[in-house]
């Protein structure tokens, strides 16, 4: 009888070909990873170019681009629905929806609407906690949604976006205690493209709009402790005497968490809300630094800068609408000069990138 | 067992290998900071969860630390612990605690004299050096 051993393969050449293989694969997954976050980052790119289309349509129309902050109501009443306003507290999304192709959205926010038995009048309440009833600031709008991104699952406080209005280069803020007066000031001392009940016109960008930011990506997660998506509340690092510096010790770079404390994980956790640590970024710290705010209160002074999972920066869109991508590592000038209210930017080209009329002379970046 | 002109591959591509890695080196751009580390004294003796800040005078780079129970602090620029770029600093100081109002107002409740906590009237200075233990101890008097 013949034996039939020749026609099979040995065990040792079928554990080498598995080698192979396996080594081949491993070689390759990454390979495909970093191809599948590149195709990402395409379409976060495409994204936060049609918001910079719709931003100038928006110009075209009313003369001048919407706030980064404002609404309906006058300072802080109840936090609860039903309210007869958004206490302030709308972002420049909310008017921005029909130049984004959410005309049917607009619709149903700027008429009276009822939802179970509570009835909001025009413009919603204010967005956010406890008023997540309000069904469209929970709306989610494919247009705002990086994927590179996470999803806000556990704890949504509205539809997410991973873009946000810019601030500039300072960390003033309206914190809903101020008196007329004092709101005038703090008006008056908005460095960014978008501000407090601020509107500016492509006349007030001084530095040129290929020369500022208009919009930059944040990161959104589901974890409170993540630099990327999270905001470290009451950590004291208000402007007074205090530096931006500060806030880098509230959060370890390597690990990708902030300090413990009181945590939250505001960024990007609700379009329709106008409050800085939802919606704004600033031109201060680098890009994936630790957003801190001075006091438990989500509207208080402080830092809120630009992030995002890509690797090593965000993309940002400048005000002639054109996308740049930022590097983790650009010039951020001197961080341990306090608050800044007039002349040119202090923290480097990043900061000259986010004031409007600061005259700064712009290196590369 | 390897033959000569194999043994002469293998090595080959070693080299090779060593020599691209070499290449991937991190470059930003960016000076490299070196390490900082100092301690507190507020009257004598070693606080904690003072905030320190270096302001630079001949760089743009400032750095930040903040005291551990025994007073002690390192330096922070880009990375967690990584210390200040060489160069002069001024130095601020300040501990504080954060105190919110009703209606969202905040306020801090300040333990150290103001002149400390501005770096151009805290008087304290310091030089960190590119090679060498760099070790700084800061004295703060308080009434």
């Amino acid at each position: 009888m013949r034996k039939s051993r020749a026609h099979g393969f040995t065990l040792v050449e079928l554990l080498v070909v598995i080698a192979i293989i396996g080594i081949l694969v491993g070689l390759l997954l990454p390979a495909v990873q970093a191809a599948r976050e590149a195709a990402r980052r395409m379409q976060c790119q495409s994204q936060i170019r049609q918001l910079g289309i719709a931003l100038h349509n928006y110009h075209s129309a009313m003369g001048k681009f919407p706030y980064g902050r404002g609404g309906t109501g006058h300072p802080d009443g109840g936090t609860l629905r039903p309210l007869a306003d958004n206490v302030n507290r709308a972002s420049g999304y909310i008017g921005l929806l029909p130049y984004f192709e959410q005309t049917a959205l607009f619709n149903q926010i700027s008429s009276t609407q009822t939802f179970g038995s509570v009835t909001d009048m025009p413009f919603g309440p204010r967005p956010g906690t406890g008023n997540t009833g309000y069904l469209p600031f929970m709306q989610k709008i494919s247009v705002l949604a990086c994927p590179s991104s996470q999803d806000i699952t556990t704890t949504p406080l509205g539809g997410r976006t991973n873009y946000a209005f810019s601030w500039g280069d300072n960390s003033r803020r309206i914190t809903g205690s101020e008196t007329v007066s004092a709101r005038q000031a703090v008006r008056a001392d908005m460095r960014g493209m978008f501000g407090f009940q601020t509107c500016r016109a492509f006349q007030a960008i001084l530095d040129g709009t290929s020369n500022t930011i208009a919009m930059a990506e944040i990161a959104t997660s589901d974890d409170p402790n993540s630099i990327r998506g999270g905001v470290a509340l009451a950590r004291g690092v208000g402007p007074a005497y205090n530096s931006p510096i500060l806030c880098m010790l509230e959060g370890n770079k390597a690990t990708g968490k902030l300090t413990a404390g009181t945590n939250r994980n505001f960024r990007g956790n609700g379009w329709a809300n106008g409050v800085t640590s939802f919606t704004g970024v600033s031109m201060i710290l680098p890009p994936n630094a630790p957003h801190c705010l001075q006091s438990g209160n989500d509207q208080s002074d402080g830092q809120a800068p630009a992030s995002s999972w890509h690797v090593g920066g965000v993309m940002a869109m400048m005000g002639d609408g054109s996308v740049r991508f930022i590097s983790e590592t650009i010039d951020t000038g001197d961080l341990s000069v306090g608050d800044v209210r007039s002349g040119p930017s202090p923290y480097g080209v990043w900061g000259a990138l986010g004031s409007i009329s600061g005259s700064e002379v712009i290196a590369d970046f | 067992m390897l033959s000569g002109t194999n043994y002469l591959v293998v090595r080959f591509s070693l080299l090779l290998l060593t020599i691209a890695m070499l290449g991937c080196e991190a470059s930003d751009g960016r000076p490299k900071p070196v390490a900082v580390s100092g301690t507190v004294l507020v009257n004598n003796q070693p606080s904690e969860k003072v905030r320190v800040v270096f302001a630079p005078q001949d760089h743009s780079f400032a750095a930040a630390g903040i005291t551990d129970a025994q007073g002690k602090f390192s330096l922070q620029t880009f990375e967690s612990n990584d210390g200040a770029v060489p160069g002069k600093f001024r130095v601020a100081v300040s501990k504080f605690d954060v105190i919110e109002k009703a209606g969202g107002a905040v306020d801090e409740k300040h333990y150290l004299s103001s002149k400390y906590m501005n770096p151009s009237t805290s008087g304290i200075e310091f030089e960190v050096k590119k090679t060498g233990k760099n070790e700084v101890t800061i004295e703060v008097s308080q009434p």
